[in-house]
């Protein structure tokens, strides 16, 4: 029996510094859906959850949950390699989780895709007094670096559907007419060909044959 | 028994593609999903890790266990066909089947408009093609496959 009841499949990942949440929020996301830690011996865990979208169209987002990854720093590429969407979190209580957006942002740029949706989420806002980033702050991040910002509670369940659904909608609008971008066709296979280099080489060479 | 399983697995290490046949465990979708994931994530930490250069593009290919053979498939376009058999299936007959279901590949779902590369595979056709390419390997409907030797 073959299964392929979906239409669409969607590679998310959850970075940011360890402690601001991140599975937690995950986890408040896909409940319901399967927990599972089987998988973390090898570093990485998947959660996965159906959506269905206004069009009707199934989408099953998998989202890769990179706890532990400093241990297995050595598959780091392949876990941004092919990603739809890359949700930074840090936790608005921690200015260190914050100042280090700017880190995971180039983390980013080095090994994903260059059209990859990216969005801010600011964790724990339930912990108000503790409260350390303000909201502007983060806005005004967010802006410079050209993504959405959303503040989340996973504890609460403010905001973190939200925050998964906005993602999923801007990568389906992309992904309509997908382009092969710089990042996913060339980082494919592990040894990525860049076609459009060949080319270039084959038309300096054109008249190598007859020299 | 014979083949019991087949994925396509796209290069970010996305389930694409499953089937399963007689002998295969019971797993929902999800479970295939995160099977699959993981097992492109293992192949990518043995590339990495292998001595050979070779090594470092096809990383894993084979996996040879008491009671089952597994067979995996990488074009350089990344994405990876991976097959699962009992012992009774000869390790060539995977390898030679692993590549004409990259022939498939191209031909009913790549050549089809309305398929979006490294998305689900959706397509009639392909599943047709390779249910009859896999027909005298699979068990269906309670009929057991015969043996196979190449």
């Amino acid at each position: 029996m073959s299964a392929q009841d979906f239409d669409y499949l969607f590679k998310l990942l959850l970075i940011g510094d360890s402690g601001v949440g991140k599975s937690c929020l995950l986890l408040r996301f896909a409940e319901g859906s399967f927990s599972s830690s089987y998988m973390s011996t090898i570093g990485v865990d998947f959660k996965i959850k159906s959506i269905q979208l206004d069009d009707g169209k199934v989408v099953k987002l998998q989202i890769w949950d990179t706890a532990g990854q400093e241990r297995f720093r050595t598959i780091t590429s392949s876990y941004y390699r092919g990603a739809h969407g890359i949700i930074i979190v840090f936790d608005v209580t921690d200015a260190e989780s914050f100042q280090n957006v700017s880190t995971w942002v180039s983390e980013i740029e080095h090994y994903a895709s260059e059209s990859v949706c990216k969005l801010l989420v600011g964790n724990k806002t339930d912990l108000d007094e503790q409260r350390v980033v303000t909201r502007e702050q983060a806005e005004e991040l967010a802006h410079k670096l050209n993504v959405k910002y959303i503040e989340t509670s996973a504890k609460t369940a403010d905001h973190v559907e939200e925050a998964f659904v906005t993602m999923t909608k801007e990568i389906k609008s992309k992904t309509g007419n997908l382009p092969l971008s710089k990042g996913g066709s060339s980082g494919a296979a592990r040894s990525g060909i860049d076609v459009s280099a060949a080319e270039t080489e084959q038309v300096d060479q054109g008249g190598g044959c007859c020299g | 028994m014979g083949i019991y399983a087949l994925f396509v697995v796209n290069r970010s290490g996305g389930l694409i593609y499953h089937e399963k046949y007689v002998g295969a465990p019971t797993m929902s979708l999800n479970e295939a999903l995160r099977m699959a994931s993981t097992f492109h994530s293992v192949q990518q930490i043995a590339a990495d890790v292998a001595p050979v250069a070779a090594a470092h593009e096809s990383g894993m290919t084979a996996v040879e266990a008491a009671e089952f053979r597994l067979r995996a498939y990488q074009p350089r376009t990344g994405v990876q066909f991976v097959l699962l058999s009992t012992l009774e299936v000869n390790a060539e007959v995977l390898q030679s089947l692993l590549v004409r279901l990259h022939l498939l590949y191209a031909d009913y779902a790549l050549k089809n408009p309305f398929y979006e590369k490294d998305m689900p595979i959706r397509c009639k056709r392909f599943e047709m093609a390779v249910a009859r390419l896999l027909e005298g390997y699979t068990g269906r409907d309670g009929v057991v496959a015969r043996p196979v030797r190449a």
